[in-house]
């Protein structure tokens, strides 16, 4: 089962990687895309979009998350990287189908963001929230930003491990919905999902989260989510040979702040991907 | 589900979709900046969790007639007169697909709506006749469209005048003639009264005008302007 399940997972991050591989050139969404003179992004979410877990190094043991912990996460990361305002609409405990898709009406009618950032979906995985459901609360955002002159940005789930390994199945199946959702809407996805695949050195207790905990990332998987989702909002193929020195250069950062890895390259390409 | 807050958003648009909202410029990101036919179908999109549809014709594998997404509407697409099957479906593998068996006369213009949602009410489609009035000097005709989840009936008034019947869900009034110029349009939801539009477009003497509204009541709701001809 466990393998099913893996394959499953495996084939859905080749999937996404595709959609992604396919958007590579396009240009930046850093604009002004509403015409209201500023340009500014909204970060919609649960906790990880919150910055729950933003406290720890790598490497720390971390059991439970302690409460009163400030706002940061990505979002805060992709602010401070590109000097544009990110609004953090983050709320920890939420689940999406149940709440988050009704919050976000509310939320993306006072907002004037002209980019959209969405990661939501960990908590609907604890409660086994079917993917069908998911995917048409999805769309439901996707359009309802869309008509009000909005660009939506959806991030996939990145995989938890540890003490929350058992919701991994249905955030697989999430993401596999946003990769559907994706492809019949022409949008962007940043697929931290697949980030963590390339990324973690440790696949079973991945060091990009809070171990044991194993659902909120820590401060180097929010570094990985930030610099996805920006190469996604450059149009940069972030798992492409040449992507951590593209948007190294986009940003404006040495090379060696990237974190996020390429894709494994077959045997014999290496040096001519160099 | 707990209500939150409804919001109105307004578009104005002659003949094109409204991709935009908020009262900026009504860009398109959909396929409908060309010219409308004067014998077709257009698609409206009302269905809040349904992703773009797209549309064709039985006469011709080339009778596609446009994409549109949520709160779009295409052009008019040509068709050729005579009897034929227009259908509509959703982009993607778990597809909607709607058919209407239709026969095409010169100058006939028609209108699917695509309307519900995939949760509760289901997704719907219905083809409208679009027959705008002969128009007398100085005055404008309005009909509301509705595609409005959360209301299975609207009533309201035109320029004072009080519809002479509510609205059903997926279906469109007759034409409302009135004076040209800046007309009061009020619409609210049959069952319990809840504004659902509150608007004053200023209307073109000699056009004709349909209101489209779309969205969830307690959700979001918009409302497309389209000059009909």
């Amino acid at each position: 089962m466990v393998k099913i399940c893996l394959k499953i997972f495996a084939v859905s991050v080749l999937f996404l990687n595709f959609q992604n591989l396919a958007l590579a050139g396009d240009e930046s969404l850093l604009a002004d895309l509403n015409g209201d003179g500023s340009v500014s992004m909204l970060a919609f979410g649960d906790s990880i979009t919150y910055g729950i877990g933003d406290i720890f190094d790598a490497g720390a043991n971390v059991e439970t998350m302690p409460a009163g912990q400030p706002p940061g996460g990505y979002p805060k990361r992709i602010a401070s990287l590109t000097s544009i305002p990110v609004s953090n609409a983050g709320l920890p405990g939420e689940e999406f189908v149940l709440e988050g898709a009704q919050r976000f009406a509310k939320v993306i009618q006072a907002s004037k963001a002209d980019l959209v950032l969405f990661l939501e979906g960990a908590n609907d995985a604890v409660q086994q929230i079917d993917p069908t459901s998911y995917r048409n609360k999805l769309q439901r955002i996707i359009n309802s930003s869309q008509a009000l002159g909005k660009t939506p940005i959806i991030l996939t789930i990145p995989p938890s491990c540890c003490n929350h390994d058992g919701q991994r199945l249905f955030t697989s199946s999430y993401n596999q919905q946003i990769g559907r959702i994706q492809s019949v809407n022409e949008i962007r996805v940043a697929d931290t999902a697949h980030a963590w695949e390339t990324t973690c050195v440790n696949r079973k207790e991945c060091e990009l989260l809070n171990v044991p905990e194993g659902l909120h990332p820590n401060k180097k998987g929010y570094t990985v989510i930030a610099q996805t989702v920006l190469a996604t909002i450059y149009g940069i193929d972030i798992f492409s040979p040449n992507g951590a020195s593209e948007l190294a250069g986009a940003l404006g950062v040495d090379p060696t702040e990237i974190i996020v890895k390429p894709d494994a390259q077959p045997e014999g390409n290496e040096e001519a991907s160099e | 589900m707990k209500a939150v807050g409804t919001f109105f958003v307004f578009c104005f648009l002659a003949f094109a979709g409204c991709g935009g909202g908020g009262g900026g410029d009504s860009e398109s990101s959909g396929k409908s900046s060309g010219k409308s036919a004067s014998t077709g179908v257009r698609i409206l999109h009302a269905a809040i969790d349904l992703p773009p549809v797209f549309s064709s014709s039985s006469t011709s594998a080339d009778s596609i007639i446009e994409q549109v997404r949520f709160n779009e509407t295409s052009i008019y697409g040509e068709l050729p007169t005579g009897d034929q099957v227009v259908r509509v479906q959703t982009l993607g593998a778990s597809s909607e697909s709607f058919s209407f068996p239709v026969t095409v006369e010169k100058g006939q213009r028609r209108s699917v709506l695509i309307y519900g949602t995939r949760d509760i009410f289901g997704i719907h489609a219905a083809l409208l006749e679009d027959f705008p009035p002969e128009l007398s000097s100085g005055t404008s005709a309005i009909r509301i469209v509705h595609g409005l989840a959360g209301a299975a009936a609207l009533k309201g008034s035109v320029g004072g005048n009080s519809l002479s019947s509510p609205i059903g869900f997926g279906e469109a009034s007759n034409y409302i003639e009135v004076p040209a110029g800046p007309v009061e349009v009020s619409l609210a939801r049959n069952a319990d009264g809840k504004s659902v539009l509150s608007a004053t477009p200023i209307l073109d003497a000699g056009t004709s005008y349909t209101i489209v509204i779309t969205g969830e009541v307690g959700y979001i709701i918009f409302s497309n302007f389209l000059a009909d001809g």
